[in-house]
């Protein structure tokens, strides 16, 4: 279970289905969790089984596109000038790179509706920050190789930050209070 | 209100969302909390309060029935010993005064009707780390007031015998093997741990003796559960609760049964604990056993 996209149709099918607890997006994998006292782990392997051999694309809807408009100053992006000098480029060249990057969220984890980014550029290089900060704004983006990664709380975390947007990432009243899903294309802007 | 070290609103778990990065939080001990609604004669989810090694005290400004169970601790209402595990009957202005326990960690106290918390995803459960759910997503404070729903009297009941857990300062939990478990981890099965000052709801730190597991290192982030064993990188395993991440990429290298998954709730830093080696085909039958006895007495109950 390789590529991305068959992780998110798999996800959504044993989703799709109503018989696991949980489904839960990995880098490279896809884990449920079910109670065993009402499924047996032999049974409930089989059923998996079957549901990754189904014909996963049948379950395949188009993702939700969105489009994020994201400051790049020095209050919202602290880590921005050290990324971009990191990879002998001007701090404009490094999001520009980003901007012509297709993204897509990869997975949600870490915490509550932090969403790791695919299809950044392979060629750009990035660490964590030796010192993580103890909190770091809702809606900042951050930066590791192959990554972003974006905050939609408030919270703790050792990604050197690159901007940050102002879009609401996070509804508590709504059904799915977050607004960035597994699958999802998303487009950065600089502003 | 005195809230001590850390009193939460904690009900049903927060299910579902872990996609979505939300761990289901809830009670570090379910089957405590269930029997202390149990006692009262709530639903055996409702919200409750959580203390974690008292001391806990709160006047009542309204009658009601309450319960205590878990860990043990001298307690009392206006000035005389109150048992755990037993229905009282409290009034305006009586005083309720619970200590620190001797062994395990966290006291529940199931009052009549439930405690009213901000509901987020179908659950009243507070999540500290991104104040969610709960009395503002906040560990209750001294002077906080909190609310309950109206319930009719129920009768005075007491936890059958069957169903005490005793607590001490050692657990044997049953588990499996994990999915980064190796060849080097069978000592596992045998090593005494103890756990350290790191505890809390997202989890314990065990000490020492740890096997070195060189081949899987930089592991791929992936889905992770309360009970699972992690081994960071500086050899220290972490045991986790409730409140857990819901993905990880240090080595998952052992899973305690759910079972036996309540009673992570109850371990305290110095306690030790042993690994029984249990296949998954034992796990869903221990669990189906102890399932079996809780539903004798709260019926439908499900860990």
């Amino acid at each position: 279970m390789r590529a991305t996209e068959d992780r998110q149709a798999i996800a959504r099918a044993l989703r799709g289905s109503r018989i696991w607890d949980e489904v839960v997006i990995g880098r490279e994998s896809v884990t449920v969790q079910f109670d065993p006292s009402a499924l047996g782990p032999a049974k409930a392997l089989a059923m998996l089984k079957q549901a990754v051999m189904a014909d996963i694309n049948a379950a395949v809807v188009d993702a939700p596109n969105l489009k994020l408009l994201v400051r790049s100053d020095e209050a919202n992006a602290p880590d921005l000038a050290d990324c971009a000098a990191a990879n002998n480029c001007s701090s404009n060249e490094f999001l520009n790179i980003l901007v012509r990057s297709n993204l897509s969220v990869d997975m949600l984890g870490f915490a509550p509706g932090f969403a790791y980014l695919s299809g950044v550029d392979p060629n750009l290089l990035g660490g964590r920050l030796d010192h993580p900060r103890q909190r770091v704004k809702a809606g900042s983006i951050g930066f590791i190789k192959g990554y972003l990664g974006i905050y939609a709380l408030d919270g703790p975390g050792g990604w050197p930050i690159i901007g940050r947007t102002d879009a609401m990432l996070f509804d508590k009243t709504a059904r799915d209070p977050f607004v960035l899903s597994p699958g999802a294309e998303v487009q950065i802007e600089w502003v | 209100m005195n809230a001590g070290p850390q009193a939460t609103l904690q009900g049903n778990q927060r299910a579902g969302y872990r996609y979505s990065g939300i761990p289901s939080s809830g009670p570090a001990d379910p089957v405590s909390h269930a029997i202390a609604n149990h006692l009262v004669g709530n639903h055996a989810s409702t919200t409750g309060i959580e203390i974690t090694y008292g001391p806990f005290s709160v006047e009542f400004q309204a009658s009601a029935a309450i319960a205590l169970t878990g860990a043990v601790a001298p307690t009392s209402l206006n000035g005389r010993v109150v048992s755990f595990h037993e229905t009282h009957f409290v009034k305006q202005g009586d005083f309720l005064e619970v200590g620190r326990p001797d062994h395990g960690l966290r006291t529940y106290l199931a009052i009549s009707g439930g405690v009213v918390g901000d509901e987020f995803l179908e659950s009243e459960s507070t999540y500290i780390p991104a104040g969610l759910g709960g009395f503002d997503g906040r560990a209750l404070r001294s002077g906080d007031v909190v609310e309950t729903s109206p319930r009719t009297k129920p009768r005075r009941e007491t936890t059958p015998e069957t169903l005490l857990f005793p607590l001490g300062n050692s657990f044997a939990l049953r588990a499996s093997e994990g999915p980064d478990y190796t060849d080097d981890c069978t000592h596992l099965w045998t090593e005494q741990y103890k756990a350290t000052r790191r505890a809390s709801r997202i989890g314990i730190e065990l000490d020492v003796a740890f096997p070195k597991i060189d081949s899987i290192e930089n592991l791929p982030s992936a889905g992770i559960f309360p009970g699972a064993l992690q081994l960071p990188p500086q050899g220290r395993g972490f045991l986790l609760l409730p409140d857990c991440q819901t993905t990880g990429g240090y080595p998952h290298i052992l899973q305690v049964n759910r079972s036996d998954r309540h009673l992570l709730g109850q371990i305290r830093p110095g306690d030790s604990i042993l690994f029984l080696h249990r296949t998954r085909e034992q796990a869903a039958d221990d669990l189906i056993k102890k399932q079996k006895l809780i539903a004798s007495w709260i019926g439908g109950f499900r860990v």
